[in-house]
């Protein structure tokens, strides 16, 4: 603010200067979120870092699958597309577990009930955790689905694949990731 | 019936314009995460709770009240949400009921095209 301006706020006297300064947060708060990036680039970069509990109560820590390709999938049980993907990422984890592949299930429902139903029925075995906005926001805005990344065995982000994808050409990246060393630390 | 979403947003630019009551219809997560301004959250169209909040939220409304709807959970022919609101709407009585038209995704067909956004509650 300029000396002129400064001095105009000064003399407006105390309640209309703190319902100012509340108006210009807001303002801010408001330009901030507007001028967001719409998707953050996670390609090549660390994968944002998590722990939940997975919908059997169990800890679900990210982290802990390095040395592991993960498959991070974020669904919901009104997304037809992801009900299609989901039985075959489960057949994938049986079959390509033994290489060391992960899949981590993310479901973005408002209601956790009705996500430990789907998992039932599709018979999912593997596992998945209850997600929320800021999970969503740090994986750049989930604000579709499905949505999925690829994170290679030192936890990097090697792919993202946003709405319905051929699982093919899933399949053919994962393999790839699959034949690739971890590197030693 | 369909807005596109260059249209909603020239109308929410344009000072003086009639400004539509805004529902999203799709999930609270993804709402929380990013929404159209001003628009309220209204619960998943193809779930009976989400259809309940939105029948209370409109009851008291006049019928003529102008309605923008939307989801962009999924790509626009799956999405499961929208149908069941704007039927609602429908047969509640309401005359102008607009769905907008996001055709992949509310990240792809709103976000990405740098229209306004905002978060949380």
């Amino acid at each position: 603010m300029d000396t002129r301006t400064n001095r105009a706020v000064w003399e407006l006297g105390w309640g209309p200067r703190i319902f100012l300064v509340a108006f210009l947060a807001a303002s801010v708060a408001l330009a901030s979120a507007q001028s967001a990036p719409a998707a953050q680039n996670l390609l090549n970069q660390q994968a944002p870092d998590f722990t939940r509990q997975d919908l059997h109560g169990h800890a679900l820590h990210l982290a802990g699958f390095r040395g592991k390709v993960v498959l991070l999938n974020f669904w919901a049980t009104w997304c037809a597309p992801c009900q299609v993907e989901m039985p075959i990422f489960s057949a994938w984890q049986r079959q390509y577990g033994p290489q060391g592949l992960a899949i981590i299930g993310i479901s973005m429902d408002d209601d956790a009930a009705a996500a430990r139903q789907l998992v039932q029925r599709l018979k999912l075995d593997y596992p998945v955790a209850m997600g929320d906005a800021r999970l969503g926001l740090r994986y750049g805005g989930v604000l579709g689905l499905p949505l999925s990344f690829l994170i290679d065995r030192n936890g990097v982000v090697r792919a993202r694949f946003q709405g319905m994808t051929d699982v093919k050409v899933i399949e053919s990246q994962l393999q790839l990731l699959l034949a690739e060393p971890a590197q030693r630390e | 019936m369909l807005l596109q979403p260059e249209e909603l947003n020239h109308l929410l630019q344009t000072p003086g314009a009639e400004k539509p009551l805004i529902l999203q219809v799709g999930s609270r997560v993804l709402f929380d995460e990013s929404h159209i301004p001003r628009s309220e959250y209204a619960g998943p169209g193809s779930q009976d709770t989400g259809a309940q909040l939105l029948r209370n939220r409109v009851a008291k409304l006049p019928r003529k009240t102008f309605i923008v709807l939307y989801c962009g959970c999924c790509p626009w022919n799956r999405c499961p949400n929208v149908g069941p609101a704007y039927k609602l709407l429908l047969d509640m009585g309401f005359t102008r009921v607009k769905v907008l038209y996001l055709a992949d995704n509310f990240g792809v067909d709103w976000v990405n095209k740098g229209f306004p956004v905002e978060s949380g509650h």
